[in-house]
């Protein structure tokens, strides 16, 4: 508890600051990207789906896709709930509804055409492309087929066509962008026959949409899913019950995909840029400790073989000095015994000429 | 808008292509920087890679 | 090269039989896939698209084969010459890890045939995907040429050999840069589908949690692998691996160990970040405790105890169990806590054919190995080249 505020001030100074930079490294831009300002969008009015398959079977029929399994006309479908695959670009489901239970919800699901496509961001050969007109279009002359597309969309939609060994492709809803630049209809929103189906520019559509909710409070939630769902979509919901009980998932959150893959891609050329700095730096200092290391080695051998050699001389001076001094001592004695010699010679021959 | 993009997506595919070309460019261009950083040492003592360097192209940048 | 190999014994011991089925039934399990289609061999489906080829060929095979850059960092970039001997061993394991891993892909993908497309024909640039797919093709690459003065000194060509070696450093330092971006964005590769992964695991900081694993996992691997090359290729051996071999195990998991508490703790902070605590009262939150508590925390405490005691049996058991723990890991992020809000009908199991190739795959490395081992100077200096590659 011995906090005292000025360093608690100064913490949270810190804090922010990191917040800032941090902010500033991670987000590629301060530009805010608001999409193709033109683009088209579908309204999906769920509330007025009655589940009669009729978009499932223009979906069919415009896509050129494979026969269906049991006719479109066969509603005994609904009993079980569907998704997107290699066959159908487009599902109807019936979900129970709390309110009244003697009027079920219907609801369908195709590829919602985000905004920022989390497949085009996932794709590393960019077979995935946003179109100024809103379609998120596929293009399988490049599609190395490795699915990342499928496990990185949020709503779940492209399928796959596992069953084709030499060509298979990802298949989802186009939003007939063939047909849209044509000047026609998406096939689905052509058949509806109930007018659940809104095609137009997608800001007179959210504007159709806020209309809606507006004139029928009690019909509407006041959500439009899509609107910012991942950064937002070109195809459009409004619902009277809850989304999360008709199979749309609430907790996406409103992060566009590749904003969350943007922080990680910017560490990357951080790394390419300072890694080979940081560790060729390790190396130099690894090598230039080595090499004073070896130096001071060396330096020691040196300074013993230095010691041991002036201790030779030393020993070797010593042996010379004594061998030096006993030589002189054994010259001295030699001289004493020669003058002894000398002076007893010179007696004895005094003596002997005294006898004479 | 100003740059041209329209989306986040776009933007990011152009800037980060920017950043992989940089990026290449950078580890051959990093790698003959150490050349000419370190052309006029002395030998280093022990190791063979750093001495290799040295006497591989030491010289051009020199 | 003048010792006498399998030549003397007959070729047909068990584990050549077994290795021999696996590869016949591999086999008949490709022709199936390259001609009926992936829907023919394995259980992935719209929801799951990615299975164990992914999840364990792919995740835990790079994960696993990160042996070569942490040996190769540590003795040529760190200076601990002390663990020369470790060095070729783990550039070959991790040679073959990283073909093992593309062969795998091979398999995976849709039209492998068109694995090149991403960098020829067009570029998608924001996909972590295409940073990894660089990375793995460029680092296969480096280490094929940092394994190559094995095989040239064992076809005798000494000046190719000689060239080779001199390029070393710039391997070394290029091989971490490209590990470092891979084994990282292997974990990005889950950063674009939060609403997919349980929260658990699911965190900014994946990227980092994969490539501090990589560290772990390599240095492990480095262990394991020379007590299996101990027991089987002992032979193969010179006194310089075998002395070297008590301070490489020691050093290792001592480093094992460090890294492992680093990685403990910014696992917790992860927790603590994106506030996950109340999950950890729900099944995924025990198994996300098994995970960090039984596989990291615990051998980082047995690695410390066998550092200690310098219990080398310890060490080498807890790098087995540790190697369990980043594989276990890894799937989970791949395959088990991922699609963890489907109903349970809708989740992935693998088939038998895919268990069957990952085998498959994993067979053919080992078969390799042993090829190479039993044959070029991994294990032991070749005469003509003391000590100096």
């Amino acid at each position: 508890m011995s906090l005292t505020r000025r360093k608690f001030l100064g913490w949270v100074g810190a804090a922010g600051a990191g917040a800032v930079i941090g902010k500033n490294a991670s987000a590629s831009t301060t530009e805010h990207f608001k999409g193709y300002p033109n683009s088209f969008a579908v309204l999906h009015d769920i509330t007025l789906c009655v589940g009669c398959r009729s978009c499932e079977a223009a979906c069919n029929k415009v896509n050129e896709l494979p026969p269906p399994d049991r006719p479109f006309t066969d509603l005994s479908v609904l009993n079980e709930r569907r998704r997107t695959t290699a066959k159908a670009y487009t599902v109807v489901n019936r979900f129970q509804n709390r309110k009244s239970p003697q009027h079920p919800v219907f609801a369908k699901k195709q590829c919602n055409h985000c905004l920022e496509p989390a497949c085009a961001s996932a794709c590393f050969v960019r077979a995935f492309r946003k179109t100024p007109e809103g379609p998120v279009v596929y293009d399988p002359s490049v599609c190395v087929g490795c699915r990342y597309c499928m496990v990185a969309c949020p709503f779940g939609i492209p399928a796959y066509e596992y069953d084709n060994a030499f060509s298979p492709k990802v298949m989802k809803c186009t939003m007939c962008y063939p047909r849209v630049m044509k000047g026609q209809l998406p096939g689905c929103v052509e058949a509806c026959p109930r007018e659940a189906l809104t095609f137009g520019k997608r800001k007179d559509v959210l504007e159709i949409a806020r209309q809606r909710i507006h004139d029928n409070p009690g019909r509407y939630l006041n959500h439009i899913y899509g609107e910012t769902e991942m950064g937002g979509a070109s195809w459009l919901y409004i619902s009277g019950a809850p989304y999360q009980e008709i199979g749309m998932r609430e907790d996406l959150g409103v992060t566009p995909a590749p904003e969350l893959t943007s922080g990680a891609l910017s560490v990357v050329p951080m790394v390419v840029g300072l890694w080979p700095v940081l560790l060729t730096g390790i190396y130099a200092i690894t090598q230039r400790k080595e090499k004073v290391a070896a130096e001071e080695k060396a330096a020691a051998v040196a300074e013993a073989v230095e010691k041991s050699e002036s201790s030779a001389r030393q020993a070797l001076s010593d042996a010379l000095n004594k061998a030096h001094k006993e030589a002189l001592k054994e010259k001295d004695a030699a001289v004493q015994q020669a003058v002894k010699k000398a002076l007893a010679e010179a007696a004895s021959s005094k003596a002997e000429e005294a006898a004479h | 808008m100003e740059s041209g993009f329209y989306t986040l997506q776009e933007f990011m595919l152009f800037t980060k292509g920017v950043t992989y070309i940089i990026m290449v460019i950078s580890l051959f261009a990093i790698t003959g920087f150490w050349l000419f950083l370190t052309g006029r040492d002395e030998d280093p003592v022990s190791d063979k890679p750093a001495d290799a360097i040295h006497h591989h192209q030491g010289g051009d940048h020199v | 090269m003048t010792r006498n190999t399998s030549t003397n014994h007959s070729l047909l011991t068990p584990f050549n039989l077994v290795a021999g089925a696996i590869l016949i039934i591999g086999a008949g399990i490709t022709v199936l896939r390259f001609t009926r289609g992936l829907g023919a061999v394995t259980h992935l489906s719209n929801d799951n698209p990615w299975g164990i080829w992914i999840g364990f060929d792919l995740l835990c095979g790079v994960a696993l084969a990160a042996g070569g850059y942490v040996t190769s960092a540590a003795v040529y970039i760190f200076g601990m010459k002390r663990y020369h001997s470790a060095v070729r061993p783990a550039i070959l394991t991790g040679f073959l890890g990283y073909a093992m891993v593309v062969l795998a892909l091979n398999y995976d993908v849709g039209r492998p045939w068109r694995l090149p497309y991403p960098f020829v024909v067009q570029q998608g640039t924001t996909s972590l995907l295409f940073e990894v797919g660089a990375c793995v093709a460029l680092y296969l690459t480096v280490l094929f040429i940092e394994f190559s003065p094995a095989a040239l000194e064992w076809l005798g060509l000494k000046r190719a050999r000689n060239l080779v070696t001199r390029l070393t450093m710039l391997l070394t330092i290029f091989g971490v840069v490209l590990s470092t971006l891979h084994q990282s964005s292997l974990g990005a590769l889950y950063l674009i589908a939060p609403s997919k992964l349980h929260p658990l695991w699911y965190s900014p900081y994946l990227p980092v949690y994969f490539f501090v694993s990589s560290i772990v996992a390599g240095l492990s691997m480095v262990l394991f692998e020379s007590t299996l090359a101990h027991h089987y290729f002992g032979d193969r051996m010179d006194a310089a691996h075998i002395e070297e071999n008590t301070g490489v195990t020691l050093g290792f998991a001592k480093a094992a160990s460090l890294v492992l508490a680093g990685y403990f703790t910014i696992k917790v902070i992860g927790l603590a970040m994106d506030d996950n605590w109340r999950y950890l009262t729900t099944g995924y939150g025990v198994w996300f405790l098994v995970e960090l508590l039984g596989f990291v925390a615990f051998p980082c405490f047995l690695y410390a105890v066998g550092v200690r005691d310098k219990n080398i049996r310890l060490i080498r058991w807890t790098a087995v169990l540790t190697v369990v723990g980043i594989m276990l890991n890894r799937l989970n992020v791949s395959l088990i806590a991922f699609n963890w809000q489907l109903p349970s009908s809708e989740r992935y199991f693998p088939s038998w054919m895919e268990i069957m190739i990952s085998v498959f795959v994993v067979t053919i490395g080992i078969l390799i190995y042993r090829f190479i081992v039993t044959r070029m100077p991994i294990l032991y200096e070749h005469p003509d080249y003391p000590s100096s590659h």
